[in-house]
């Protein structure tokens, strides 16, 4: 069972190394395949050093490389921030590290790292509960936060205001009230539109370790809002407000179960989002926020998610990206899939923003401060 | 006593009459500690790895940090011939493959007419070739193949590096009027660079890879107290510190390699210094500063300095 699960990882890796610019033809990946038979798989030194020797060929991978390996092999949960940091090396050489100062920063616990390999592993762990959800409320406010995130739009409706224009029809009715003359201006300011929310989140394999979260999430943000829309997505895209809204904790857990079959796989963004272009077209437009939820980790082709991120880019009001590695310090967003997006988005964060108290709130003023919105 | 004498030499028997296709990880690392050489884990994986792939072993990285050295240790550790070829601008086959030896041809033409024959194909046989160690190592006939060093290939053109390629594909020779030689087993190959030139992708791709990078401290001082016996503990301390600090803090032209403080210390021993002094770090600077630029850069003020730096991050 390991030895399968491991080779398939083995495969994926090898995919998002090509992706990353390395170049690694069958050659190399013979070797590598034949270098994991003389080594015990679950010595992780060991295993990384027979991937790092038959697959990167030149000094200057190596940090990337590492970068990569450290990301795809571990659970990048904030419990763990073993992801190596790229912007801390020592100043020992021209380069600002060499690759052993981040070969020695990168340990991590035989323990984590066995999970860390198996996609199946945490099938079994998966509790497709949603009781005892501490941060909720915090999500919900969140998610409110980021309704009103984007107030380009004015809404029909006007609300009193001391600031506003002057409500002709509001000083007329007023006036009426009384005896029919004019007692003073009355004011009121349009009401600022609810953007629709089009919530994706990344149910891939790689996306294990936050799981629990993912679950609050698409629950929370599911019935926070009635205008909002859900989508989970990996190889493919399953909307899942309609089936949840309105059940209880336990019974959307149950539904979510049901959809299992998307949880766990590999992550193809860019044709996920093209299903999302074509199928759910109309609710795409200038008043949606497209929220998306993913680590990046696109196994797919980069030139087909940049085709489809620009197009919905154009037709919406703007998109955000919680990215749960974007919670370490030091995080870099230098993977294919994200660093292709990055020009597309409004911003990136870290996931663990959506369950802070004024974590969004926060996000938005800085954006901001740096003149977006 | 003479059981004991009897046990250690079949354990001692045991690792270097080895099949080095055949060895762990552990018994490498103990192999090459027993001859002097100190590895990090991961050069040992590596290493292994290329021995039981058959696979070239590609070195690259700062001078003077135990490249060469390592396929000098490989050799002696298991008991083989070393053949090295030291690359230059300019090599060519003749020098790293084989040559005819005209001379004894020549000899052996005139010895044949003034004996009234003609000479044909014998003279060119076997026995007038001169070996290069490209050929030599793929006709050693021994059951146990040597190890071939390629030292500082960076040094040779691109179309040297593409005979290599050649060599490397099959590790076998053809020589026209002879036919081709290979040998059964294939030599455990060790290529070395030190980066002045980038390498060809084909050259790459045939080998695994490593960068050797300058020790860790723990690492130094271990290689210091084997290869500098009768050194003090603390000024070994001292020593790799301020080597540490030369590496970091100057932006050297050459930075000290192991073998710069290798010198070093030995020179500080036969000075019988006990612990680091500016004045005696300056007079023995020569040992680790190569480059004149570099001198101008450890002027008096900067060399306290950096003794006192030292210092501090070693207490
Ligand atoms: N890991 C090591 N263990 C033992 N000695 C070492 C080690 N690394 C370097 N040395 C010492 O440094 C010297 C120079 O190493 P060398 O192999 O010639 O460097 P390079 O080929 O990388 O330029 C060697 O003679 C050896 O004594
Ligand atoms: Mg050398």
């Amino acid at each position: 069972m390991i030895a399968s699960t491991i080779k398939r990882r083995v495969v994926d890796f090898c995919t998002l190394l090509r992706a990353n610019g390395f170049s690694i033809g069958m050659s190399e990946a013979i070797d590598c395949a034949s270098a994991l038979k003389y080594i015990d798989i679950l010595d992780r030194e060991a295993f990384r050093q027979a991937l790092m020797c038959t697959l990167v060929k030149k000094a200057d991978q190596i940090p990337l490389f590492l970068y990569l390996f450290e990301s795809f092999f571990s659970n990048p949960n904030k419990e763990n921030p073993q992801i190596p940091l790229l912007n801390q090396g020592t100043t020992s050489s021209s380069g600002g590290y060499t690759p052993s100062t981040l070969l020695q920063r990168t340990q991590i616990s035989a323990q984590n790292w066995f999970k860390a390999y198996s996609p199946n592993h945490l099938e079994s762990e998966r509790h497709m509960a949603l009781e005892g959800l501490k941060h909720r409320y915090v999500v919900r406010r969140n998610i409110r936060t980021l309704e009103r995130a984007y107030p380009k739009l004015g809404g029909r409706r006007r609300r009193p205001s001391v600031k506003g224009e002057v409500d002709l029809r509001s000083t007329l009715r007023s006036s009426l009230k009384g005896s029919g003359d004019l007692r003073g201006l009355r004011r009121s300011e349009r009401k600022p539109a609810k953007n629709r929310l089009l919530v994706l989140v990344d149910v891939s394999g790689s996306m294990n370790s936050t799981t629990q979260s993912l679950l609050e999430l698409v629950y929370v943000a599911s019935n926070a809002t009635h205008t909002s829309s859900v989508f989970c997505f990996s190889t493919t895209i399953r909307r899942m407000d309609n089936l949840i809204r309105g059940k209880t904790p336990q019974g959307a857990a149950r539904v979510i179960g049901l959809q299992l079959s998307i949880w766990g796989s590999g992550t193809r963004i860019g044709d996920s989002l093209r299903s999302l272009l074509s199928e759910f077209s109309r609710l795409l437009d200038p008043s949606t926020l497209v929220v998306i939820i993913s680590d990046g980790w696109d196994l797919g082709d980069v030139g087909g998610l940049r085709e489809s991120i620009s197009e919905i880019r154009a037709r919406v009001g703007g998109i955000l990206w919680f990215n749960p590695l974007a919670d370490t310090e030091g995080y870099q967003p230098l993977t294919a899939g994200i660093s292709t997006v990055l020009p597309y988005l409004d911003a990136l964060a870290g996931l663990s923003c959506l369950f802070e108290p004024r974590g969004v709130r926060r996000i938005l003023a800085g954006m901001r401060a740096s003149g977006g919105v | 006593m003479w059981y004991v004498f009897v046990w250690v030499l079949a354990v001692v028997g045991a690792v270097f009459e080895v099949d080095e296709r055949a060895v762990s990880r552990e018994m490498l690392k103990s192999a090459l500690n027993s001859v002097g050489y100190i590895a990090d884990d991961a050069l040992i994986t590596t290493l292994y790895l290329s021995l039981r792939l058959g696979k070239p072993l590609l070195l690259e990285g700062e001078p003077g940090c135990g490249k060469t050295e390592l396929a000098k240790s490989l050799s002696e550790a298991f008991n083989r011939e070393l053949i090295r070829l030291q690359c230059y601008e300019g090599l060519d086959s003749s020098s790293a493959i084989y040559e005819w030896d005209y001379l004894r041809q020549l000899l052996k033409i005139r010895m044949l007419e003034a004996s009234g024959s003609i000479p044909d194909s014998e003279i060119f046989s076997e026995r007038f070739i001169l070996k290069r160690p490209l050929l030599r190592a793929v006709t050693h006939g021994d059951s146990k193949p040597p190890v071939l060093l390629i030292d500082e290939v960076d040094r040779a053109d691109e179309e040297f590096e593409g005979f290599l390629l050649e060599f490397l594909a099959e590790f076998q020779v053809t020589i026209p009027e002879l036919g081709s030689f290979k040998s059964k087993k294939p030599p455990i190959v060790v290529i070395t660079s030190n980066q002045t030139r980038e390498l060809g992708d084909g050259l790459r791709r045939r080998c695994l890879y490593y960068y050797v990078s300058f020790p860790t401290p723990q690492r130094e001082l271990e290689i210091l107290s084997v290869k500098v016996k009768g050194l003090d503990e603390a000024l070994a301390r001292q020593i790799v510190g301020f080597v540490r600090v030369l590496r970091e803090e100057f932006d050297l032209v050459k930075k000290p390699g192991v073998a710069e403080t290798i010198d070093w210390a030995r020179a500080l021993l036969s000075l019988d210094a006990k612990t680091l002094e500016p004045q005696l770090v300056g007079q023995t600077l020569s040992c680790l500063i190569k480059d004149s630029s570099d001198t101008l850069k450890l002027d008096g003020d900067a060399l306290k300095r950096a003794v006192e730096n030292s210092a501090a991050k070693t207490s």
